[in-house]
């Protein structure tokens, strides 16, 4: 009994660390579900937004549009054409760094918050490698 | 090793580090603060700096450096305690007069050179920790990094050198840093000076990118603090080795001028006179601009910075 009771209120053991090779080495692949269209002013993604729960008379009386179009601006696109499931974080800051001349650490810090904002929003998943095979 | 360095500069600081080590991390001020500069893959340098008086305050730095490091050490149980092994030795490191250091080698998860460096004439002590992978200790790369570490310029009326993310200028040296902001693709340092002198350096880009829908004197306009207003004729646009830069000056009318006259100023750039520049580098796809707020025109021009944006110096 209180070994089935220890076993309920144990904490759950804390995920391993992930080395900063592995992650560099992780593929983005964007979500198979997610329409989008190659336009020339950059990439035009189409969301399905998630009707409100709470307040369903609120919704009918304002309904709100069932897709939504974010337009990508220049680097946004091609970050977005990258996330292709053949192309690493490593390759995507190697393009930001020769492309437009970013340093390591501004480079850095942009995709990281930008690929953050994708993976929110279930735009892109980030597939990671084990860890001998990111070596 | 990367052969390539650079000249990292910061509150008076300065050191040469490989290029591609940056800071990771960045607090405090000129008396007392940090830095963490990183490779990419892990810390590579700890930089931490604090005031201190006397004779005996590198000797005392270094005791504090030990004791800190013996109790982290024991921490970690008895293995780890075992592992640090802290053994002070002697990089032979060549350093200005009225600099004293002392180096400490240990090894854990990380191999390090550490040192304490005391300056008797700005009366600091930085305790600085190079890190390596572990088993991979580079003496020479530690001997050369301290041996360029610097405390302050090398006469009182240098200039100070500040090299932070590609951002690389030198100020007067009685210019303080009071506020920084560092972003992709972005970056700001706002110093004060005597006098009631304001000075603002941002460097922004991808150039190509900001230029794509506007052109440069919009960006200039659009960048400008939200009270500061220049109108667009008083922009004038010239050409530098090739490159187009853009000059302003404005002074305060009206309300602004009213306040400035009861010498309440101290803060409001806009009731400051302002001497402005901004251009456009290609080579380094950057667009910067250093503005000058002071309360005449005069004490606005005499600041003497110089900005170095890719490998030539741009002056006022």
């Amino acid at each position: 009994m209180m070994g089935w009771l220890r076993e309920k209120l144990a904490r759950p053991p804390k995920p391993q660390p992930i080395d900063r090779r592995t992650s560099l080495a992780a593929r983005l692949v964007r979500n198979t579900r997610v329409q989008w269209a190659d336009k020339p002013e950059g990439i035009v993604l189409t969301i399905t937004v998630r009707s409100p729960t709470q307040s369903a008379m609120f919704s009918k009386l304002f309904p709100m549009p069932a897709m939504r179009e974010v337009q990508l601006d220049e680097i946004g696109s091609e970050i977005w054409r990258l996330c292709d499931g053949e192309h690493s974080t490593a390759d995507l800051l190697d393009w930001m760094r020769t492309r437009y001349q970013f340093s390591y650490k501004e480079a850095e810090l942009g995709i990281t918050k930008y690929l953050k904002e994708l993976v929110k929003r279930n735009l892109v998943v980030i597939v990671g490698l084990k860890e001998d095979e990111a070596k | 090793m990367a052969d390539a360095t650079y000249q990292f500069g910061w509150h008076k600081f300065t050191l040469a580090l490989p290029e591609p080590w940056e800071p990771g991390r960045i607090e405090g001020d000129d008396v007392k603060g940090y830095a963490r500069i990183d490779d990419g893959f892990m810390p590579r340098l700890e930089l931490k700096w604090d005031r201190a008086y006397g004779d005996d305050a590198c000797d005392e730095a270094f005791r504090r450096y030990m004791k800190e490091l013996t109790r982290a050490a024991g921490k970690g149980g008895a293995a780890q305690a075992t592992r640090r092994e802290p053994k002070e030795f002697d990089l032979g490191v060549r350093l200005p007069e009225g600099m004293r250091y002392r180096t400490v080698r240990w090894s854990a998860a990380v191999d390090c050179v550490a040192a304490t460096v005391a300056c008797s004439r700005c009366n600091r002590v930085a305790g600085l920790q190079i890190l390596f992978p572990e088993g991979q200790m580079q003496t020479s790369l530690a001997r050369r990094i301290l041996e360029s570490f610097r405390d302050h310029p090398e006469s009182p009326d240098a200039p100070a050198w500040w090299g932070i993310y590609k951002m690389r200028f030198q100020t007067p040296v009685r210019w303080r840093l009071v506020a920084h902001r560092f972003g992709p693709g972005y970056a700001e340092m706002n110093f004060a000076g005597p006098g009631g002198v304001l000075a603002d350096f941002k460097r922004m880009g991808p150039a190509e990118v900001l230029l794509k829908k506007r052109d440069l004197v919009d960006w200039y306009l659009a960048q400008l603090p939200q009270h500061v207003k220049v109108p667009r004729e008083a922009v004038e646009r010239s050409e530098v080795r090739g490159d187009v830069v853009l000059a302003a000056t404005r002074q305060p009318r009206g309300l602004a001028a009213f306040l400035r006259r009861r010498g309440k100023d101290e803060v409001a750039r806009r009731a400051l006179c302002l001497q402005s520049v901004a251009w456009h580098c290609p080579r380094s796809n950057r667009l910067w601009a250093v503005e000058v707020y002071a309360p005449t025109l005069e004490a606005a021009r005499e600041g003497q910075w110089q900005v170095f944006c890719h490998d030539e110096a741009v002056t006022p």
